[in-house]
Order: C-alpha cells, then structure tokens, then sequence
C-alpha cells in the first residue's frame, strides 16, 4: 500500500448504493471535496500489524505526561443506598485498556472509539436510522459543528434556510462566511412546510442573485429562541419537503432531552418510570425518518452533562462523516481526552445506557419544574393585556411576545427603540433578558413583531419569581400601564 | 515591583494597525450579541434569565480529584477553580487564571518587545493555525513556508485553493537572502498576485527538518518581515525541546543541566525582537503535558486577538472545561518556577532519545562527517553501508524536537536508475520513495515519507522536478519521541536491512 500522495486532492469516497443516493459533488462544497485524508494518520492504519515499530509520527511517550491519575464522584443511577459513585482512572500505560495514557495522547478525528460506540448504540436506541450506512462521529459542540458543516455544504454567496427567529451564533457563524440566510415562517410549532415549500418552488436566481439553497438548519425541538418543539407530524411534513426539493438537513437537537412533561394545570400526565416509557414520551427525530441519508444530526452533551466538556457528536452518512472527520483532523481534531474519557467512565461503565436514561429522566423533572415555575409566574405578574406566550414543552426558553403597538409611543418609535427601552427598564428593575432582535435570522429586515427570549434554566425558584416581578413592573411601567 | 510595571508599559511600543492584512471572512465577522450583555451580569442584585446556560445544579458531577507527578504535589481541581464554573459556558475567552498564567509566562520566558499583546486560548496549534489561516487568507493567496513543512499545517489551507512559496533553509534554519529574494521578485515572477504576508515557521526543531533558529538569525528574518509587512506565525510545540549541537560519539547519558543554566540557554522567541505586534505565537501543552488536553494559547495584538476571539465565540468557544481546570490547577501548584523544573526534565529525556537514535544509526552505518566529504547538499553527518564506499543518505542532528531528518541518495541505488530511464515514468523520484516506503512498512518499521513534507504549490508543480526538488534525491523522517530504546534499535535494525537490500 503506497503512502497517500499529494496527487489525491479531488477523490472522496465512492457512495453508497442502498440510502445515500446523493451524489456527494451536488451537495459538499469544494472545500470539502477537496479535503484529503491525513498522510500521517493513514499510514496509523499499519499500527495493527503484531511487531511493527513505528517512527513515522511524532507522537509523545505518555511515560512524560504529569497526570498519573483522577478520580470524580457523580451521582449514582442504579443503587438506592449508595448516592455517590466513585470512577477513578490511571496512567497505566496502555495494552488494550482505555485509560488516561491513551486519553492524554492524539486520537483521530472521530474521536476516542469507545466512546463513540457509545453514542452510536445510543443513537441506535433512540433514532434507529432507517438507512444502513450511518455512523457518528464526535464533534466539539453544536456551535463547532454548524460552522463546520457551513463550510462543508456551502460556498460564498449561496443561501441556507432557517427558522425566522434562530441561534444567532449560526448567523454570526454563516455571515462573514459570505452565506445568506433566508428565514422561514414559524407558528408555535416551529417551521411550518407551507412557508418552506413556497419559498423553494418560487425561488428566482435572478432576483435572489444564488441558486436555490439546499441546506435547511432546523433546532427542532425546544427551539433557540423561540422554544417551539415540531411534532411528530409537523417532522414528517418538513422531510417530505426536503425531499420534494432535494434538500440537506442540519438538525440541531442540543435541547432533545429537555423535553418535558406536558403543561397543564392539574398535571395528570404520568411520569416515564423507565427508559421504554421515556422514549415514547418522547417526539421522534427527524433522523429516525431519514429515508435517504439526507440528514445531519448534531447531539451534545452540553445541556445534559455541562458545557464545559465541549463533547457531542453528530450521525450522518459514511459519506458525509468521512468528509466532517478529514475536516476535525486539520483543525480542532477531536474533543479534549480528558472530557472524552470522563463522558466514557460516566456513561458506559458508571450509568450504562439505562443509567443514562435514569439521569436523563431527571433532567426532565428538573426542567418541568422550573418551566411551570416561571409560566406560573409569568401568569401572575405580566399584564395578559400586552404580553403573550406559548408554554414550551421543551428546553430552557420561554419566548415571550409584546403587542408593542399597544405602546403609547408606537405611532413614533420604531420597534427597535421601543424595544431596548424596555430591555434598559428591565435591567434597571434588576432582571436581563433577551431581546428577540437578536435572533433574527435575516439580519436588516425590519421585523413586525417583538419578542422577548427568557430562559428558566439556570436562575433558582426564588430568583424566577423575583425576576418575572421585576419585569411586569417594567413592562407595565413602559406601556403606561396601572399596576 | 509594580511603579517597575508602570515604566515598562509607558514606554513599550504598542502594535501599528494590521487592519489590512485581515481578510474578507474575519472582517465581516460581527460581535456576538449574547457575549456582550455579559458587563450586565456584574449590576448589583441582578438576576439574568438572558443567557442559555444550565444551572450547575444539573451537571453530575460533584467533586474532582488528580494526582499529578510529583506524587507531592496533589493538585484538587474543585479546590482551586469551581468545577461550577468550568463546566460552563464562558464568555469564550476561557479560565481567567489559566490565561493570567500564560501571561505572566510569556512576560518572563518570551519578553515581547512591544507592550500591548494579549493571550486568547485555543485548542491546540493545529486549531491554532487553522484560525490564523481563517483570520488573514483569502482563498487563492499564497503562504510563506519553510521548504519543508508539516503535513497537517498545509491540509488546512489546501482546501481554500492557498499555495505554499517554500523558502530554503539551512542548519540554523530559514535563510534571509533566500526569503529576501522571494519576496524581491515577487511582483516580476507573479503579475498582478497578491505578494504573500504571511510566513508559517517552527523555529525549534522544525519540522521535519530538525532545526532551531539563533536569536541573530532571528533579528534578520524579522527585519525582513518588516520591510515586507509580513505577518510571522510562529508554531512552536517545541521550544523546550532545544539541544546542543551533536558531537560525533557524544554519551547517549547526558548529565541533566541545572534549570537556570537551562533556560539561560534557550534561543529567544520571535516575541522579544517583535516592536510592532506582527508575530503570532502558537504555544501549546500537547508536548509539554500531553496532546489529549487540547490546550494551548495564542499570544497576539489586540486586533488580530479580539477577531480571534469572536471567529472562537461562534465557532470552537473555549477549550475544555476539564482540560482548562486540570491544567490551570496543576500549573498554579506548580507556579512558573516548577513547569520550567518540568519542561527542563523533558528536554533532558528527548536528549537522550535523539542520542540513542543517533548511536543506532552509527552502529547500524559507517558514519562520517559530511564536511571531510563532498557530496552536493549533505549536511551534518554522511552514512555509508557498512564495510562499502556507497553513501546512502545524510542527516543534521537535530538541535530541537522530536525528529531526525534524513536526505537519501536515491541514485545509489540500481531500482532507482532503472526508474529515472524509464520514459513511461514521470516521476522517478516520487515512484521509489513510495516504494521504498512500502519496503520499510512491510518489512516492519513506519517512518515519515519525505513527500509528505513537500509543501504544495498547486496542481501544476506536483511532480518532483516541477516542484523544483533535486534530482535523485529523496528524504524520510525518523522520529524519536515514542518507542522504547530497544524498540528504536529493533526499528533502526530493519531500517538498514531494508537499505542494504535497496541499494
């Protein structure tokens, strides 16, 4: 086997028959399919031989790593009696074992093997894609993979589409990239087909100035901003779209698991006691109807486990992880070791896929209490006369929506202005939020309505309610309002 | 020690405008909504229900503990930085104590010359470079690089149509009057071409070539990086890897230096003759403390900085929690006097490998100083099959890094004449390197293939002669940082069996 030359630039991997249909050169950009595999990373595919001695990369000895050893204490999921579990790990020095030697040393760009087997099976469990040739491959977070698959799909003056309102990182991420955006109507679902479909089937290249966009970026569930989670159907809708118009997936599903139970007053809805029931309690994946291999899903462990780790992973076609993988070799390459070994000790040998679930679990619990906690006090404290919402039935964000032409100074200010004003009264009342603006996906359009993102993640019981109080006061202050 | 403080920053040089050497990508790039409400956060009594950050409530873990070498020297992560905190999302800049740290090491071991220059951490040179590429390329420019460079730093501007202009080097590293001349002609040999303003350089044990630059070789090539308004990145995973000069039968054993004499004798950095804040420096713990961490830092101009930070915000945001939380606690256990301890033991131990490879070489060949030969290009020490005439290939022993480089005589072989008349083969040079590649794997033993350090200058100059590469010649890389010392002698074993066999 002659060494990779230089001469490869060009050739990426034949695709496969069944599911993959796509011929690779319509969607990846030429970046991407000029990206070749690392020389020196290939040549580590002679490592298994027995006997052979590599001088060929410059890999450290783990003899010279100062770390000999960690030990971390997580809560445990399977014994009652016995809270805490104690995971620790050494530097033995290999020899089959993954341990810290092995996690303080290079890895390749799909990241440690174990640790993706793990999150395969458990994609596995909970999407069961109906393609063969599908496979994950470790990223470093959400915001990493969007940028990375911009760059993979993309090239300078195309257009993707997106929710109206979306993560601004993805268009802070897409614009000095050269990419437009074109934002796509939401109701309290999320995206809605119709407005999808229309702007594909009428695209003008002339009066757009880019051929039609074929990479549509969809937060699916407990959405960034607006916290609007698609139904099962609502997901079938817009695949069949994405199909009709031959179009790529980016699904970005950090908030997944922060789905809750559902919202009501006399909450009836019975709590999942084991994993079986949770994962029917909860709306199915846009890649577990991925018929074509025309889906990329991004998970992450930021929301779950902390975002500090800046681990997640995506699944997608061989064919398209190849192509994310030779990109991660020349840039970040792969998570931090570190965060890779302690998510392995944690999920595989600590929790195992059941134990997993358990926690997960009680992250719903956690987060469908400090969801009714806020809406509770929103009901209480804001004026029902100008302010409105929908109670999100997943993740961490409450969007909430002002009749800013109620305000008496709406004939002469812009909603801009009326906007910050309110944002500057909250602050000064004590509270920071949001301002929906923010999340434009269309950057210098001027938008009809106001919005405001507030999240009920991180603050306590007490400090919600303190804070919602402060921003009725605000907002009733604002619009001239009697308390 | 702090009026000392104030005098050095009133009458340090702050960084000129660099403006114009950003490109398109990093000038659009706009701040980051979410990262900027952050100056509220700090008002009295303020709750924040803006940002999506999970309580830490939520996050499983509930304490942390390493023991790192030495045994004394038991660093708690959750002691000395909350785990609360680390597992977060930041602002993207990163563990406040880890980046003062590198600040406060940068002060004392690279001295910048100018007064301005700001850390920012990154995950690693490899990601380090990818963003500086992100930062000052256009697709289609070209970069200055040595003239041979590693491999991965290429794949990452490959793919944005970018091609390399090489620059000769020699034992002390990359030649002025070669870069002079690059650069002089540039606007004659490329009409209407951007001239390149960027250099890529790993001036302690380059890679693949092994050498380290001297502070005066320095002071030139920065000179003419200022005439030229170049911008220098400068990737040094290895600066404490630095040697002495390899003396012929020298002890594989040698007595370790005490730590001052030790860094006394360390070349400066880029940094302490850099007046205008046009270098960049690439620091990383991949070597230092282990490649898993993916943990380094940037030191750069406040401009180049603050684009950095925000191409970061949206794109990698800040290394691992974990990695920063390890590595800042054990670097505050250890302070700066205690990491030099370390890194000078280190470089002690690579001192030592560098030898034994060298001893295995000369009891595998005849080795004889190339300066008592005349052999066009050989450097350093010449070897021959032992009890022949025939020289095979030549080496410089490295002063710096983890590699030896060695230049091959392919004409010495008889496979290799039979290629070169062969009119149906284009490339001679690359088709015997290939398989000579595959003899020393088959046979065993994984080295570099010189062609992977060729730089790529675009699909038209692939071949060896178009690329302006020697006839007959040929390089491979031998690296010394990993196998055990008997493995190494096994590998060095086969290595000449295979020669022996070839030519």
């Amino acid at each position: 086997m002659a060494p990779p030359s230089a001469t490869d630039y060009g050739s990426i991997p034949e695709t496969s028959e069944l599911g993959t249909k796509k011929a690779a050169s319509n969607i990846l950009s030429i970046e991407s399919l000029i990206r070749h595999p690392s020389n020196m990373k290939q040549a580590g595919q002679y490592m298994d031989r027995p006997g052979l001695i590599s001088l060929g990369t410059g890999l450290p000895s783990s003899e010279y790593f100062p770390i000999n050893q960690m030990e971390i204490k997580v809560p445990s999921m399977h014994k009652a009696e016995d809270p805490e579990l104690s995971l620790s790990f050494a530097k033995r020095g290999g020899h089959g074992e993954y341990d810290l030697s092995i996690a303080l040393n290079y890895c390749g760009g799909s990241g440690q093997a174990e640790l993706v087997r793990f999150v395969t099976k458990h994609t596995e469990i909970v999407s069961n894609p109906p393609y063969f040739d599908w496979q994950c491959a470790l990223s470093i977070g959400t915001t990493s993979v969007t940028e990375q698959a911009f760059r993979m799909f993309c090239e300078r003056g195309d257009y993707i589409l997106c929710e109206e309102y979306t993560f601004s990182s993805a268009v802070d991420t897409a614009d000095p990239l050269g990419i437009k955006v074109a934002g796509i109507a939401m109701d309290q679902e999320g995206l809605l087909p119709q407005s999808l479909d229309e702007i594909l089937s009428n695209w003008d290249v002339q009066i757009r100035g880019a051929r039609k966009p074929h990479l549509l970026y969809t937060i699916p569930s407990g959405q960034n901003p607006t916290g609007a989670t698609q139904s099962a159907q609502r997901r079938r809708d817009v695949y069949k779209i994405a199909q009709k118009h031959d179009i790529y997936i980016l699904e970005d599903e950090p908030y997944y698991f922060l789905q809750m139970q559902p919202y009501s007053k006399n909450d009836t809805a019975s709590i999942p006691q084991n994993s079986e029931e949770f994962l029917q309690a909860l709306v199915p994946t846009l890649l577990s109807m991925d018929v074509d291999g025309r889906v990329m899903r991004a998970d992450s462990f930021s929301k779950v486990v902390g975002p500090g780790l800046r681990t997640g992973w995506i699944t997608a076609s061989e064919q398209i992880i190849e192509r994310f993988v030779r990109h991660n070799d020349f840039s970040t390459q792969n998570p931090s070791g570190i965060s890779q070994i302690i998510l392995y000790k944690i999920l595989e040998e600590g929790w195992g896929h059941e134990g997993y679930f358990k926690w997960l679990i009680n992250l719903r619990l956690q987060y469908t209490n400090r969801r009714n906690v806020i809406l509770a006090a929103c009901e209480k404290n804001l004026p029902a006369s100008v302010v409105s919402w929908t109670p999100p039935s997943a993740g961490m964000f409450l969007w909430l929506k002002v009749d800013w032409r109620r305000h008496p100074l709406a004939e002469i200010k812009s909603l801009l202005d009326l906007e910050h004003e309110i944002f500057l009264d909250a602050v000064q009342q004590g509270v920071l939020i949001s301002k929906g603006s923010w999340f434009l996906a269309e950057r210098g359009v001027a938008a009809e309505n106001m919005f405001f993102r507030l999240t009920y993640a991180s603050a306590s019981s007490g400090e919600i309610e303190k804070a919602i109080e402060y921003l009725g006061l605000a907002i009733r202050r604002c619009f001239s309002l009697i308390q | 020690m702090a009026a000392l403080d104030t005098i050095a920053l009133a009458t340090a040089t702050k960084a000129i405008d660099m403006s114009h050497h950003v490109n398109t990508h990093s000038k659009s790039r706009p701040p980051n909504f979410l990262k900027g409400i952050i100056q509220y956060m700090s008002y009295g009594g303020m709750v924040s229900l803006a940002g999506g950050l999970p309580h830490p409530s939520l996050f499983p873990f509930q304490s942390a503990n390493i023991q790192t070498f030495p045994h004394s020297a038991e660093a708690r992560p959750d002691q000395l930085i909350s785990l609360a905190s680390a597992l977060q999302y930041g602002s993207g800049s990163g563990d406040a104590s880890l980046v003062k740290w590198a600040h406060d090491f940068t002060k004392k071991v690279f001295k910048p010359a100018y007064g301005d220059w700001e850390i920012l951490l990154h995950n690693g040179n490899t990601d380090g470079w990818a963003k500086i590429v992100r930062l000052l390329c256009e697709p289609g420019d070209y970069i200055l690089t040595e003239r041979h460079t590693f491999s991965s730093s290429q794949s990452v501007w490959i793919p944005m149509g970018i091609r390399a202009v090489p620059i000769d080097q020699d034992g002390r590293g990359l030649i002025p009057e070669a870069l002079d001349a690059a650069l002089a002609n540039w606007e004659a040999e490329h009409p209407g071409i951007r001239r390149p303003h960027l250099l890529n350089i790993v001036p302690v044990g380059s890679n693949p070539a092994g050498t380290t630059m001297d502070g005066a070789r320095r002071k030139e090539i920065y000179d003419l990086c200022v005439k030229y308004d170049i911008i220098i990145a400068e990737d040094d995973p290895y600066f404490f890897l630095q040697f002495p000069v390899y003396k012929l039968g020298e002890s594989s054993d040698p007595t370790p230096i005490p730590q001052e004499e030790f860094v006394k004798s360390l070349v400066p950095s880029f940094l302490e003759f850099d007046t205008q804040g046009r270098v960049i420096r690439l620091d990383t713990f991949s070597k230092t403390l282990g490649p898993g961490l993916r943990l380094g830092y940037f030191v750069a101009n406040p401009q180049f900085k603050d684009l950095l930070l925000r191409g970061a915000q949206c794109e990698t945001q800040a290394p691992s929690g974990w990695s920063q939380a390890i590595v800042a606690s054990l670097l505050s256990k250890w302070a700066i006097g205690g990491y030099l301890e370390w890194v000078s033991n280190l470089r002690g131990q690579y001192l030592r490998r560098r030898n034994w490879m060298i001893d295995s070489l000369a009891a595998n060949f005849t080795i004889k100083p190339a300066a008592d030969i005349s052999i066009p290009g050989a450097e350093g020490f010449v070897a021959y099959l032992k009890d022949t005439d025939k020289p095979i290939f030549s080496f410089v022993p490295p002063t710096g890094g983890m590699f030896i480089w060695t230049r091959f005589l392919y004409s010495q072989s008889p496979r290799f004449l039979e290629l070169q008349k062969d009119e149906k083969v284009e490339d001679p040079e690359k088709v015997f390197g290939d398989e000579l590649w595959t003899t020393f794997a088959d046979s065993l033993v994984l080295l570099g293939a010189g062609i992977y350090f060729e730089p790529w200058q675009g699909k038209d100059k692939q071949t060896t002669k178009a690329a302006g590469g020697e006839e007959g010649i040929g390089y491979f890389r031998l690296a010394y940082s990993y196998s055990t010392k008997e493995e190494m002698e096994l590998g060095i074993q086969r290595f000449a069996a295979v020669i022996k066999d070839v030519f």
